[in-house]
């Protein structure tokens, strides 16, 4: 913690920093959502939760002063005291004090951001300042009050009490809890174990506020524990209740008669903080217990950056390609009489090592692939959030959060997701009167469901809200000039307007759903992915966004094909069928050409006109490869099937970096790069052209 | 040798402080252990000649202090900067000494070697 010389190195400490810290964020972030819950619940502040925040605070502190970021260390220093004053008792929890700690926290969220950005960093300062400096106000300390006098304790276990006990001791004697002070005797070999056991039986009737070793009149080979208890039972209900052998069970105060007082849960875990505590106790306790678990889990996990995992992939990828090389070499040996044998052999030979490659694939996919859930947690905070700011009654509904995808797609994800359920909230679900009027039930609903579809991930989101207004859609794109006042647009189209740049529906920008921020981001961002975004709305019932993933971007089947005289590579996992047709199948009308498919239309594409392409010569009878992005299907016409073919897709550099329509390149393996063709923007273009004619 | 007894929960700060003591003139036995409770299982089975304790709670520096076996042997309170509160209390119950995290190893290793000299 104290390592000197320690000096902030290279890029690589600089995002370990960024990873660990993240992580400590991400679980303050969701302790303080629980705790303003707590809050908005009316009940108690659960200590488990504060005490939580606190270590976590106090780890961020650790962590940034070992590598010298001293304003991140300097405010996660106020944050812990902060914390501490309120786990103590000395500053009570209110709405305004919780704002702060949002605020704090989510200025650490920019500030990580800025890690590695000197001047960046130090322009934050001022920021860092406002908020220390405002926080006094509200930390004013609470009535320190010495309600101690009236305890029968001796004052050696009270000169034993930590700050921390005394406030808990404190905090159940207002509440009108019995104390009492449970005293047992253990063998000094085996205490742990009985002492687990008593603490146990304790907090399934109160909580313990502390654990003292006692010494005394016991024999050598025994050692007594008092423990000082806070209780809704009388002694004579504790007592029978534990059913310990040896324990005395005396009332240190006796609290309130009558009714029980609401006492809210007793927290799972005990507090860990202050040892000699029974959270201390289940660390040494040879029996499973959660915390215990908890631990063990960690040390089975490795923290890798996703760069490494990246760089792996692509030595797969290599070995793949390689792999395909060898096929093509067997190929010729086989057909050559002399050397048929051994071609033979080979086969068997390269059957194995493909087996072993695939597994290789997998593996390393597998270990890129994460679950939904931390985004659908970050997602579930920010709809608490907003439904606090924005007073409206919202029930959120998750499911299939265990779905995996790649990292990348999934952190790429976020911010798209969050956009859509924001504005589920903040334009779609009506405020509660709107919505009693409308005879509907006064809390809207908000779902999102994730699940595999293929080699995709489809996540829907779901309100019961009022639905996209679609002459006010139509109005506002005729008014920025996208669709003519005469156009006769589908349904479909008319809907796939809130697609449109600069198109917002509702006339006010609000706070909540950002600042010209539109769903043509939405959909450019999964684009990006290869990913499509789809929507279908019912006036008065809701609204459906459909988002579309592929579940990696690392390896992909692809399909070969021919054009001309060259070759392009096509995604697999977006082809749906492939036909050969007779060209006069194909019907131009309007300057589209279309293909009746099972009697629906089939919008086509010709890739050679796509690109411009002139050598070499058009097949006589064309393929066609349907292709289905999310809702949306289109032909892409081509000369030849070629096969099939795992494929790496590189980025390109050079002339054709930008070319709309290509993703990128890939080698397969005969030395000759292959285009792969960008279906998501083939199939916009597509349907774009479509509804400009 | 003098043997030393360390309880601190957290491994980093453990390590620390036992090569900070390691490094004292002549050989020190060292056992680490991080919480109070196993710190009782240590006492009655070897004699220490020093304890170096977080102050996680004040359980041990009460029994150790208040306990005729162990009463003379010297106890050291590591605390961090915002719990002076609970490092008084732990003077009040007789602890001989304390440190602030982050602490300087020599002045650990002063504060060890008056204590160690003081016991024999």
């Amino acid at each position: 913690m104290a390592k000197k010389g320690g000096r902030r190195g290279g890029n690589k400490a600089d995002r370990e920093f960024v990873s660990e810290a993240e992580e400590i964020l991400e679980t303050m972030r969701g302790r303080l959502a629980d705790l303003s819950d707590c809050l908005g619940a009316g009940a108690e502040a659960d200590p488990e939760l504060v005490n939580a925040l606190f270590r976590a605070a106090h780890s961020l502190k650790a962590l940034a002063g070992l590598f010298r970021f001293d304003p991140i260390s300097g405010l996660a220093h106020k944050l812990e005291d902060v914390l501490d004053g309120l786990r103590l008792g000395r500053v009570a929890l209110a709405a305004p004090l919780v704002g702060w700690l949002d605020e704090t926290i989510a200025l650490f969220g920019s500030l990580l951001g800025q890690v590695g950005d000197g001047a960046a960093l130090s322009e934050s300062a001022a920021r860092i300042e406002q908020l220390t400096a405002g926080v006094a106000e509200l930390t004013a300390p609470a009535q320190p009050q010495d309600e101690f006098a009236s305890l029968d304790l001796d004052a050696s276990v009270l000169r034993a009490l930590t700050e921390y006990e005394e406030h808990r001791l404190r905090e159940n004697i207002r509440r009108g809890r019995h104390i009492a002070l449970v005293d047992a005797p253990f063998e000094i070999k085996t205490f742990e174990e009985g002492l687990a056991e008593l603490s146990g039986a304790l907090r399934e009737s109160g909580e313990v506020l502390s654990t003292l070793p006692t010494p005394g009149d016991a024999l050598e080979s025994q050692i007594r524990f008092s423990l000082l208890v806070a209780t809704d039972l009388s002694p004579a209900e504790l007592t029978a209740r534990i059913e310990f052998p040896g324990a005395a069970v005396r009332t240190v105060r006796a609290g309130r008669a009558g009714p029980r007082p609401p006492a809210p849960a007793e927290p799972a875990a005990a507090p860990a903080a202050p040892a000699m505590t029974p959270a201390e106790l289940a660390a040494d306790a040879p029996a499973p217990i959660p915390e215990l678990e908890s631990l063990k889990s960690i040390s089975d996990t490795v923290r890798v950056d996703i760069r490494k995992l990246d760089d792996l992939m692509n030595l797969v990828g290599e070995l793949v390609i390689q792999r395909g090389a060898i096929g093509d070499l067997i190929a010729r040996l086989g057909g050559h009489s002399e050397t048929a044998k051994i071609a033979r052999d080979f086969t068997k030979m390269h059957k194995a090592l493909d087996r072993k490659l695939r597994e290789l694939q997998s593996a390393v996919l597998e270990v890129r692939m994460v679950p939904l859930r931390q985004v659908f947690e970050k997602v579930s905070r920010v709809v608490r959030r907003l439904r606090r700011e924005l007073g409206k009654q919202v029930e959120l509904e998750i499911r299939g959060a265990d779905t995996e995808l790649d990292k990348l797609i999934v952190e790429a994800l976020v911010d798209p997701l969050m956009h859509v359920v924001r504005n589920a909230l903040d334009h779609a679900i009506e405020p509660a009167d709107e919505r009693r009027a409308l005879l509907k039930q006064e809390t809207g609903r908000i779902s999102i469901d994730a699940f595999q579809r293929g080699r995709h991930v489809v996540i829907q989101v779901r309100d019961d809200g009022r639905g996209i207004d679609r002459a006010a859609l139509r109005g506002r794109a005729e008014q920025l000039g996208l669709v003519a006042p005469d156009a006769a647009l589908s349904e479909k189209e008319t809907l796939d307007l809130i697609f449109a740049p600069g198109i917002s529906t509702r006339e006010e920008v609000s706070e909540t759903s950002g600042r010209g921020v539109g769903m043509d981001i939405v959909r450019s961002n999964l684009a990006a992915l290869g990913g499509v975004v789809d929507v279908e709305s019912t006036p008065g019932r809701g609204t459906a966004i459909a988002m579309t993933l592929p579940i990696t971007l690392a390896i992909i089947q692809s399909l070969i094909v021919g054009v001309r005289d060259r070759r392009f590579a096509i995604p697999l996992n977006s082809v749906l069928e492939t036909l050969v047709i007779d060209p006069t199948a194909i019907q131009v009308s309007e300057g589209r050409s279309l293909l009746n498919l099972r009697g629906t239309p089939l919008l086509l594409r010709r890739i050679d006109e796509e690109f411009a392409l002139t050598g070499g010569a058009r097949a006589v009878r064309p393929c066609v490869i349907v292709i289905g992005i999310g809702e949306q299907r289109v032909g892409l016409v081509v000369d030849r099937l070629e096969g099939q073919q795992d494929t790496v897709i590189k980025p390109i550099q050079g002339p054709v970096q930008n070319l709309r329509g290509i993703s990128g390149a890939t080698d397969l393996g005969d030395q000759d790069p292959v285009l792969v063709l960008d279906l998501s923007a083939l199939v916009e273009d597509a349907l774009r052209r479509r509804e400009a004619a | 040798m003098p043997r030393i007894l360390i309880v601190e929960d957290s491994p980093t700060m453990r390590s620390l402080l036992t090569s900070s003591l390691e490094e004292l003139e002549g050989a020190v036995k060292i056992v680490e252990v991080a919480s109070g409770f196993e710190a009782l299982r240590h006492l009655p089975r070897e004699r220490f000649d020093l304890i170096v304790t977080d102050i996680n709670g004040l359980g041990l520096v009460s029994f150790v202090k208040s306990n005729a076996a162990y009463r003379d042997i010297p106890l050291v309170i590591v605390s961090t900067e915002g719990s002076e509160r609970d490092r008084d209390k732990g003077i009040g119950l007789g602890a001989d000494a304390y440190l602030v995290k982050p602490f300087e190893p020599e002045a650990l290793r002063d504060i060890a070697r008056r204590l160690l000299e003081g016991a024999e």
